[in-house]
């Protein structure tokens, strides 16, 4: 069934007539050539569709375009501003955490995201939040140090900003922190 | 020792990671010219039966159908199979499938949902034959299923050691690789009769070894799984009909000359009208040699004359995508009372699947895993390729050499505790040095195992006690060695290096770019040697019409064979450049230097000219493009096939781990406390891509370890072809940042390029076998079944506990 | 070849709750309510499910809740995120089980746009959810355009898949009580690797601590029958004894061997699985003997 939908991408409206069968990573790639966003396995089990809806990481393939309307999604194409590389894009090359670049916009998409949210994670809590996002070719060693330098930046600028940090998103209370929990059986690595 | 140099050795930074970052760069799936329609392949649905009719007619009045193939569409006889040409593009009605997903037709459609329903309206009748599975069955005279009944016809090519010797009594055969060795005595094949004869008194003299033996071990099976790459971008490719007849192609392909040639062969084009780019692969490791999409894909595209992408389905990239072959490894050791290996002989069942593909070469290629890090007194190694109804395997990154690695490693522990001596005093007493001639009849000239596994076993302190139990957690250390061998291709390579007119500096290789660094390296060569920094340097690979050739990234050679033709491209355009400087600037050639795009006298500094300072109004007014060219051809030279003596070997790589794991008793579960990898790759032209190699490989060997296996029901039907149910290390598997070290040993080797090697398979090879010894030091569990499993390990343990030892 | 490929469906996106019931009242035969959809759309692509109708409730505000009342316990809002109950504090330090069940779910991504009701609703064996909820005796309000009623979570699974649930229902809230203090409460998943796995066997435990003795032990398990589900008998052998660690051995092999009817798979072999049973209702136990994982900390 095909329906109107105006998705808002990368601060940009575009309106679309789409099946409502579309997902959005179609959507993304083949209707509006934002390339960028990848496909993988298509179910939502390995993180390189990952693009970002009102700044929560969220698997495009799993999701339907027609759901996405009102909600602001930002894809890896629209992460620099005016030509100047994101932090977090400027810590993966620094870094050496890119090596065939495929899972590359999704990783970085959901780290931009878990930064938002927790902006000093430790070692375990990147590794957590970004379980969903897999590598084959870098074994993630290179990636955590690229979240830690990048961290570190982005804590710099927003110290130099002053009171201005960004908030965590509604509803998150604890940033993406486990606090307080009792045992409960998780295994330690 | 880095700092007398300008570029190698340094972290330089990727020369692709910008378009990457970005989401710029560009991957076969993302390849959309205008008017492009989407194709989807129909498979069988059974393992072996012949096609007694196809009919489309349903399918093709689907609206938005654009075009429906079938075998009748493509050659009439196999072309596909580089060293064993066993495959047609598409099975052909009267012809057979013989395998589950074994091509019989093809969609191309508006939308991929249209394809995909079309397919499903697409009537085929097959008369099922018996299939068979396993290889050791399908090897046996009277298997009751013989897959390829012409087998003896087939075209094809020599290669190495393999010997296509077609038996009659193994109609299932298609490739036999023999290595017979002896330091002890000599036979000469030629004075034999026959090779049968030869391979008798071999065997009687290895035999009269083995018994003379202190410690004869019993034979040892070890069996390893269908694995896939799963590399994140799945095999794709993008054809379009040209209006001259010719076709341009955009595929995830490691072997794009190849493939090149192949297809104009294929569908009787001139090689010039087959327009051939391989953008960047997302992760290749050895898995996209041979796109299986390709053939198909031009199929469609010359047919409904549009262009035609086809993507598989994850699922897809499981069951009909080239994964490593399932193998059996036989091996049976014997020492001496020193620890020194007396005799080895080794037998291995390689299950092709339903045709040889690549698989072939990995046949000959795995076993150097024997061969690269020991000396090998007495060998016989006889390793078979045998055909069954699965899906057509193909070469996976360390080309089966991590399989004979584990089995040598693990009989290494082995022998080391019945014998009493340490695990790692015994490698010491049998690792190859310089000087010495290993299980090929090669000399040893290069080979960084010894510094390797000593440098491993330091790491991981080796002789001290791992960690103390903690609960149902006991600790353990295991080391490992590995080895993998790059031989030369088939042809040469080529390079182009042009100095360009705004001080900077262009190469085209053909080297493909699958996440490995390859642009990187070959341009940190260029910068070396013309002491211009990466900025000023551009690469391009992608385009067969104007790239200089290379026959294919794989086996390790890119680094080393193209690295080679960039220096000899940049001895070339540094000739041209002195002799039309010393024109311009009245200099005798030898007093010429050149660093950061500018030429002058040794003598008198300021007497010189730039790169720019050579033309004219933009362009070549004057003279032409400084273009240098380089062809690098290794020397070629071939083992005897009766006994695979010879120097066929370019170069060993080598590679060992340290690791201490501690292993839960109760649920199997393993963990890593530390892992520490030491290679030998030559001089490391990047150190940070280098080491991203190895830790990538690291998270790849654990995987292979304890997670990953492709099953298959009984009827050969893949059955957990998804990212849930084949479970490759994420995050939360691999090791802590602070548990992972890697670091470089051995020396520069003398013919690479700037003393470079290669690492990207060698970086696996060593890694499974390192947790197999852990996880036995830890707990006395021997797997033989690959991967070792929470419920194998658990299972080990019971059935040591039922052999009455003590823990 | 497997698909990829939705069938085609009419899409309904109401804002009320009342919009929502007369929708899935009209279409119950062939519709299907959509929460989060991570499940729902992969089973589309695959064709396990071909629903004519889909009926998304992501978006009536009226759904979206997490009200933790101290004393009584917590409301959770059909569709409130994984993501903001797992981070919710009071989640953490109140519902420790639940927090681990929710947390050891898929990835990230997922969590930002699934629901504990989606993961009930669509009812798989090794649904994360159902174990420590089970424990908790939560219990869903749920309504249609014919009416009101209480389900407690102990009659929701029906079986693979299938809940209760009549065709034209929508969950409307989950109130999960409050555990008195001093309640020990686990999850255990045992997946095969640490992340983006099912539980091989997912046991939730629940015990009460009177000094030495238990009052009260629930245990729940899942992916080891057909629905998830307690384990009466074994609870009967602690409910008032002194808890020793050979009683807790006693009803945890007991658990394993007689309430539980756990399938061999690609994943695991029933036996494992039985025996991971076994150790996780030790473990959890012995959380309790041992005095730890107190569901409130200073």
């Amino acid at each position: 069934m095909i329906q109107l939908v105006t998705l808002h991408v990368n601060g940009d409206d575009y309106p679309l007539a789409l099946d409502t069968r579309t997902t959005l990573v179609d959507a993304l790639r083949d209707h509006l050539g934002f390339r960028g966003v990848k496909k993988s396995c298509d179910e939502g089990e390995c993180g390189a569709c990952t693009v970002l809806l009102d700044g929560n990481a969220v698997a495009s393939c799993t999701y339907l375009a027609v759901e996405a309307e009102g909600h602001d999604i930002v894809t890896i194409e629209g992460l620099a501003k005016d030509g100047v590389l994101h932090p977090v894009q400027r810590a993966f090359i620094d870094c050496f955490a890119v090596q065939c670049g495929f899972c590359t916009p999704g990783m970085i998409m959901a780290t931009v995201a878990l930064l938002h949210h927790n902006p000093d994670p430790t070692e375990e809590e990147i590794r957590d939040v970004l379980r969903g996002n897999i590598c084959r070719c870098t074994g993630y060693t290179k990636i955590i140090d690229a979240i830690m330098q990048a961290k570190e930046v982005m804590k710099k600028q927003s110290a130099g900003e002053g009171a201005e940090a960004s908030a965590p998103a509604a509803g998150n209370d604890t940033g993406y922190k486990a606090q307080n929990i009792a045992q409960c059986g998780s295994s330690e690595s | 020792m880095a700092d007398e140099f300008y570029s190698i050795g340094k972290g330089e930074i990727r020369q692709d990671v910008l378009q990457k970052v970005t989401g710029e760069a560009l991957y076969s799936t993302d390849i959309h010219p205008k008017g492009m329609v989407y194709g989807k392949i129909l498979g069988s649905p059974i393992p072996h039966g012949i096609i007694k009719s196809i009919d489309t007619t349903e399918a093709e009045k689907l609206p938005g159908v654009v075009g429906v193939v079938t075998g009748a569409d493509g050659p009439d006889h196999p072309t596909l199979g580089g060293y064993l040409t066993d495959r047609y593009i598409m099975c052909r009605v009267g012809d057979k499938v013989r395998c589950i997903g074994d091509p019989v037709a093809a969609v191309a459609a508006t939308s991929e949902q249209i394809a995909e329903a079309a397919c499903k309206l697409i009537k085929v009748e097959y008369e099922p034959l018996p299939f068979v599975l396993d290889p050791e069955e399908a090897y046996k005279e009277d298997c009751p299923a013989i897959v390829h009944e012409d087998v003896q016809s087939y075209p094809r090519i020599s290669l190495h050691g393999v010997a296509h010797c077609f038996d009659k009594k193994h109609p299932n055969q298609a490739i036999k690789r023999k290595i017979r060795h002896s330091d002890k005595f000599q036979l000469d094949p030629d004075s034999f009769e026959t090779t049968d004869e030869y391979d008798a008194a071999f065997e009687k003299k290895i035999d009269e070894e083995y018994d003379k033996a202190f410690l004869k071990l019993p034979t040892q099976r070890y069996e390893f799984p269908r694995v896939s790459h799963c590399f994140m971008e799945p095999h794709a490719c993008v054809v379009a009909p040209l209006p001259d007849g010719g076709i341009e192609i955009w595929a995830s392909e490691q072997g794009g000359r190849l493939a090149k040639y192949n297809m104009a062969a294929s569908f009787g084009l001139k090689p010039s009208d087959v327009h051939f780019h391989v953008p960047f692969l997302g992760g290749g490791f050895g898995g996209k040699t041979g796109c299986p999409c390709t053939g198909p894909t031009v199929m469609l595209a010359l047919k409904c004359r549009r262009p035609v992408k086809v993507v598989q389905t994850r699922d897809e990239v499981f069951s009909i995508g080239n994964p490593r072959p399932p193998a059996v490894i036989y091996l049976t050791d014997a020492f001496n009372e020193d620890g020194t290996l007396a005799a080895r002989k080794v037998k291995c069942f390689i299950n092709s699947g339903a045709y040889t593909t690549f698989s072939l070469v990995m046949i000959d290629h795995s076993v150097y895993g024997v061969s690269g890090n020991y000396r090998n007194p007495c060998l016989m190694l006889d390793c078979y390729g045998v055909y069954t109804n699965t899906e057509a395997n193909g070469p996976y990154r360390a080309l089966g050499c991590e399989l004979f690695v584990y089995a040598v490693e693990r009989n290494m522990d082995m022998a080391a505790d019945l014998l009493g001596i340490d695990k790692y005093e015994l490698r010491r007493r049998n690792v190859l040095r310089k000087g010495d001639i290993d299980g090929h009849g090669q000399l040893v000239y290069n080979n960084g195992s010894a510094e390797a596994i000593e440098a491993a076993a330091k790491y991981i302190k080796w002789g001290q006690p791992a960690h103390p139990a903690e609960g149902p957690w006991r600790y353990g250390k295991g080391l490992s060695l590995g080895n993998k061998f790059t031989a030369y291709g088939l042809t040469g390579t080529e390079a182009n290096v042009t100095l360009m007119d705004d001080d900077t500096l262009e190469i085209a290789v053909s080297h493909v770019e699958m996440g490995q660094g390859a642009l990187t390296v070959d341009s940190q060569q260029a910068a070396e040697f013309f002491k211009i920094p990466m900025s000023r340097i551009r690469i391009r690979n992608e385009d067969s019409d104007f790239m200089p050739y290379d026959e294919g990234t794989y086996c390790s050679r890119g680094t080393y064979i193209n690295g080679n033709a960039v220096l000899l491209a940049c001895e070339d355009a540094k000739r041209q450049l002195f002799q039309r400087a010393a024109k311009r600037l009245k200099v005798p050639e030898e007093r010429l230097v050149t660093e950061n795009a500018r030429v002058y006298d040794r003598d008198d500094p300021e007497t010189g000219l730039y790169f720019h300072d050579l033309y004219a109004h933009g362009g070549w007014a004057e003279e032409s493009k400084l273009v240098g060219r380089g062809t690098f051809m290794p020397e070629q030279a071939l083992n005897d096939p009766r006994n695979a003596q010879g120097n066929p070997v370019l170069f060993y790589s080598i590679g060992s781990w340290g690791v201490e794991v501690g292993v839960n008793i109760e649920t199997g579960e393993v963990r890593i406390v530390d892992c520490g990898g030491f290679y030998d790759a030559g001089r490391i032209i990047n150190r940070k891509t280098c080491e991203g190699q190895i830790e990538g490989a690291l998270s790849m060997g654990l995987g292979q370890a304890i997670f990953e296996e492709i099953m298959i029901n009984d009827k050969g039907k893949i059955i957990n072809g998804n990212y849930r149910d084949y479970k490759i290390p994420t995050f939360m598997d691999s090791p802590m940042n602070s548990r992972i070290h890697v670091d470089f040993v051995g020396e520069p080797f003398p013919s690479g390029p700037n003393g470079a090697k290669g690492v990207g398979e060698v970086a696996l090879i060593p890694v499974m076998a390192a947790f197999a010894n852990a996880i036995y030091d830890a707990t006395g569990a021997e797997i033989h079944d690959i991967p070792m499993t929470r419920e194998r390990i658990l299972q080990s343990l019971r059935d040591k506990e039922a052999a009455g030892e003590k823990e | 070849m497997e698909s990829k490929i939705l069938n085609d469906f009419s899409f309904h996106k109401p804002t009320t709750l009342d919009e929502a019931l007369i929708l899935i009242d009209k279409y119950q035969q062939n519709g299907l309510l959509m929460e989060g959809g991570s499940e729902v759309i992969p089973n589309m692509k695959s064709l396990v499910v071909t629903p004519d109708h889909i009926i998304s409730l992501k978006h009536i505000p009226e759904f979206e809740y997490l009200r933790y009342t101290p004393g009584e316990g917590l409301n959770i809002g059909p569709s409130t995120t994984l993501t903001k109950i797992e981070y919710n504090p009071d989640v953490q330090r109140v519902y420790p089980s639940l927090y681990t069940g929710i947390h050891g779910m898929s990835n990230t991504a997922i969590h930002n746009i699934s629901t504990v009701t989606g993961n009930i609703c669509y009812a798989v064996p090794s649904a994360d959810t159902a174990a420590p909820l089970l424990t908790l005796e939560a219990v869903l309000s749920v309504r249609s355009v014919d009416g009101e009623r209480k389900v407690p979570i102990g009659e929701l699974f029906a079986g693979v898949r299938r809940t209760t649930l009549k065709k034209n229902e929508i969950v409307t809230d989950i109130f999960v009580p409050e555990p008195p203090k001093g309640a020990v409460m686990a999850y255990y998943k045992n997946p095969c690797r640490r992340a983006l796995d099912l539980a091989i066997a997912g046991v939730a435990t629940y015990a009460v601590m009177d000094g030495e003795v238990c009052r009260e032990a629930r245990i729940a398990m899942s992916a080891v029958a057909v629905v998830p589900k307690r384990a009466p008998e074994a609870e009967a052998m602690l409910n008032g004894k002194v808890l020793t660690e050979d009683l807790i051995n006693q009803a945890a092999v007991h658990a394993s061997l007689h309430e539980c009817s756990p399938i061999s798979d690609i994943r695991a072999s029933g036996e494992y699985r039985r025996e991971l049973v076994r150790l996780s209702v030790r473990d959890g136990l012995m959380l309790a003997l041992n005095n730890q994982g107190r569901n409130e900390l200073k």
